[in-house]
Formats: C-alpha cells, sequence, structure tokens
C-alpha cells in the first residue's frame, strides 16, 4: 500500500522500508563538459540561496560573498543530492564552499552513480 | 514504523511546556519521515491575545511545531548521549489556511538530509487532512558540554 502526501507536486512516499520517491525525471549530466555542470550547479545554488550568483567566480567562496550562514552549506548539499539523484558523505560537508570545489564533490559522486549504473 | 508515548518522545526533545507543541508522535520511520500531532485547545495562553474572541494559531508557532516534529524525527534518526540545542537556521512556509481551535494539528516532516551538524527537512502541517502550512527548514543541532 502506497501512503505518503504531496508536497508542491511532488509526492512524498511514506511507506515503510521505502525510500523517498519523487516525480522528477533522473537528470543526465555529461561529465566531459564542466561548463554543462557549472550551469546546473548555479542553477541549484541560486535557487537554494535565492540570490543570483552571476557575480561569482568558480573559486569565490559561496557562503562568505553572499553573507550565508554556515548551514547553507548543508542546504546546497541537500539541493545537490535532490538535483542529481546521489547520496552526499557529511565528510564532503567542510567542501561545499565554493562552486568549484561543489563541482569536484558532484563529479566524484557522479562518476561513481556512473559505474553503478 | 513505530509510535512514540509522550514519555519516549520527551526523551529525544528538550522542549518544554509552555514551550512544548507537539503532544504525540503517531509514526516515525528513523532516517525518513515522523507525524506528530498537536492538539490544539482554545484555552491555550496565546489565543487570549491572537485574536481577542478570534483566535487563530499565530504562523510562528506552527513552524514551532513542525520544528520540534523534526527534532524528534532528527533525534530518532542520529542518537546520542549528549543533551543537545536546536537553533533553526531557515524557514521556508507558505501558511494556506487558519489554524483555529479546537482542532487536531497534524505534523509531518520529511528529512532531506540530516548530518551531525543539522540536518533539511520538507514539512506539512494539516488539519483533517487539509493542508494548511507547508514549506522547507534547516535547523543546527549543537551538543552541550
Amino acid at each position: 500500500m502506497q501512503c505518503g502526501f504531496w508536497f508542491t507536486g511532488e509526492f512524498f512516499n511514506f511507506g515503510e522500508n521505502e525510500s523517498l520517491v519523487t516525480s522528477i525525471g533522473e537528470p543526465r549530466m555529461n561529465l566531459d563538459n564542466p561548463k554543462e555542470l557549472e550551469t546546473e550547479i548555479r542553477k541549484v545554488v541560486e535557487a537554494t540561496i535565492e540570490k543570483n550568483i552571476n557575480a561569482l567566480s568558480l573559486d569565490d567562496n559561496v557562503l562568505q560573498k553572499m553573507g550565508l550562514d554556515s548551514m547553507t552549506a548543508l542546504e546546497i548539499m541537500a539541493a545537490m543530492e535532490e538535483r542529481f539523484k546521489i547520496r552526499i558523505q557529511e565528510q564532503d560537508l567542510p567542501k561545499i564552499t565554493s562552486l568549484r570545489s561543489v563541482m569536484e564533490v558532484l563529479i566524484k559522486y557522479l562518476k561513481k552513480k556512473e559505474i553503478k549504473s | 514504523m513505530s509510535r512514540l508515548s509522550r514519555d519516549e518522545m520527551l526523551k529525544h526533545l528538550p522542549h518544554r511546556p509552555p514551550f512544548l507543541f507537539i503532544d504525540e508522535v503517531e509514526q516515525l520511520v528513523a532516517g525518513q519521515n515522523i507525524k506528530a500531532v498537536k492538539n490544539v485547545k482554545a484555552e491555550e495562553e496565546y489565543f487570549k491575545g491572537h485574536f481577542p474572541s478570534n483566535p487563530i494559531m499565530p504562523g510562528v508557532l506552527i513552524i514551532e511545531a513542525l520544528a520540534q516534529a523534526s527534532c524528534v524525527l532528527y533525534a530518532v534518526s542520529l542518537p546520542s548521549d549528549a543533551v543537545r540545542s536546536y537553533y533553526l537556521s531557515s524557514s521556508k512556509i507558505r501558511f494556506l489556511k487558519p489554524v483555529i481551535p479546537p482542532c487536531r494539528l497534524e505534523l509531518h516532516s520529511v528529512s532531506t538530509k540530516m548530518v551531525n551538524q543539522g540536518g533539511v527537512f520538507k514539512v506539512k502541517a494539516a488539519v483533517s487532512n487539509d493542508t494548511v502550512a507547508e514549506g522547507e527548514m534547516t535547523f543546527a543541532c549543537q551538543t552541550q558540554k
């Protein structure tokens, strides 16, 4: 039996022993095209912090430059997991600083995911 | 899926009256989700002022109730012997309908991410299956020495 509730268009499954299921499709990402990944990362970060980050370089510290607290890194991490359908280990949380370091973390997990599939 | 008695629930939550806004935990799946309940009564102190002759549960208290439910989910999912404090870091909540006493306010929280520093949750409050508020929240967790 499926039980759960709707959340702004996504169904969150409450079934026991079942993982979170969303209606969002599996994103396809070409890891050989870093610009494509950067664009996606920028979109996710902007949606999470609700601020325009066009002026940020790849190496700027996102939290410092945008005047955000450290917990925002956790929100960005969670948003990346949701967007790319991966689970990022807690040990990688301190690496959520610049767009480049986020990209490096994501590439690591997305490559692992590719190997598994 | 488990249910927690009030005593069990309080073992996982530092909040106490008059700032306790969940009464029971009906369903909890560690690491995943929780459904808690707050029985909203007309006699509660804050209704004297919010508003006289027109009691409506303040939105900030709905957020607090959702946060407390999320705290229980967090504490059960990442157990620790240390005394914890929780600090709401952000909440993006949309309020859809007023909560008028007496009613049974259902508090749903689904974990998006939980780590030792805190958690990110998708939350929803409902009365008689009608959504009254929904959104996301993040809190930090600190252990007291």
